[in-house]
């Protein structure tokens, strides 16, 4: 099969003569054109459709319909206001459809001068997003720092049993956060991933809090929030 | 810098245990399958992978 090309020009072939290559490629796609579409190009006034093979005189027919109806309006998927201007979310945690969006927010001291290291179970399954951490006031030192995890101590992944490892021993899952050094002038963060994990009911999420601070410094207190989502 | 020795587990002083990673133990690609699978039984052969591993570190980590 050899790569063919179809010519057309913007202006006068489309409806508003204007083209959106990512909604014609929809409109090609259920057309009834069986041809596999290769990929559109766009150089000035002129628009290629390149297909992996020739067209027959009625698919090109069909095609030169789906040119002259295209109104160049972006076929979207994302929500629109009444206006049609795109809904977007600057800063609020995504939703994902059919769960239920928690926050849970804990306090820790942590002595100074030591590591605290402070496991929370997760009870039941969720789906974890990312979080964001504060180090109260001047309590922060700039060699502090912190790591998040995922542990399993209970052998909920079988890995305790399977290698005879006594039940209540850490087991690493993930590491996602690795030595986040605190900066002391703006001792917070918002680390959050565009997609969620999945997480067990008996793991446990994982805070080290490594302070650095010497005897008679306040000791830190770290404030962590995770955002989950709930089934 | 962080005194190492000086570690409290949720608030109560601990003895610093050597870390167990699952990424010690298996490859990217077989930790994302028991991720998705919830348990090593359901991952076919990941029990016995485990099992077979190098004696002498399987020793090294039940010791921690």
């Amino acid at each position: 099969m050899a790569l063919t090309e179809y010519p057309f020009v913007i202006s006068t072939d489309t409806a508003n003569g204007v083209v959106d290559l990512d909604s014609l490629t929809l409109e090609i796609a259920a057309s009834s054109i069986t041809v596999a579409l290769d990929n559109l190009t766009r150089s000035g006034d002129a628009l290629g459709v390149w297909f992996k093979a020739g067209l027959t005189q009625a698919q090109q027919t069909t095609l030169a319909g789906v040119i002259a109806a295209h109104t160049g309006t972006p076929s979207g998927g994302e929500p629109r206001d009444e206006m049609g201007n795109p809904v977007v979310t600057t800063y609020a945690f995504a939703y994902i459809e059919g769960q239920k969006t928690r926050f849970k927010k804990f306090k820790y001291d942590v002595p100074v001068g030591t590591t605290g290291i402070f496991d929370e179970l997760i009870t039941t399954q969720v789906w974890i997003q990312g979080g964001t951490y504060r180090v109260k006031g001047a309590n922060a030192d700039d060699m502090d720092k912190a790591d998040f995890a995922v542990v399993d101590k209970d052998d909920v992944l079988g890995i305790h049993t399977a290698l005879g490892i006594p039940l209540g021993t850490p087991i690493e899952v993930d590491h996602y956060v690795v030595s986040e050094w605190i900066e002391s002038e703006n001792p917070q963060a918002d680390l959050r991933v565009t997609t969620a994990g999945k997480l067990y009911a008996g793991l446990y999420l994982r805070a080290k809090y490594e302070s650095a601070g010497q005897q008679g410094d306040a000791d830190p207190r770290v404030f962590i929030r995770y955002l989950w989502f709930e089934e | 810098m962080p005194n190492e020795n000086k570690v409290m587990i949720n608030g109560k002083p601990a003895t610093p245990i050597k870390k167990i990673r699952l990424k010690d133990l298996l490859s990217e690609k077989e930790i994302e399958q028991l991720v998705r699978a919830g348990h090593v039984d359901n991952v076919p052969g990941l029990r016995e992978k485990l099992q077979r591993g190098d004696a002498a570190k399987k020793e090294e980590i039940k010791n921690g």
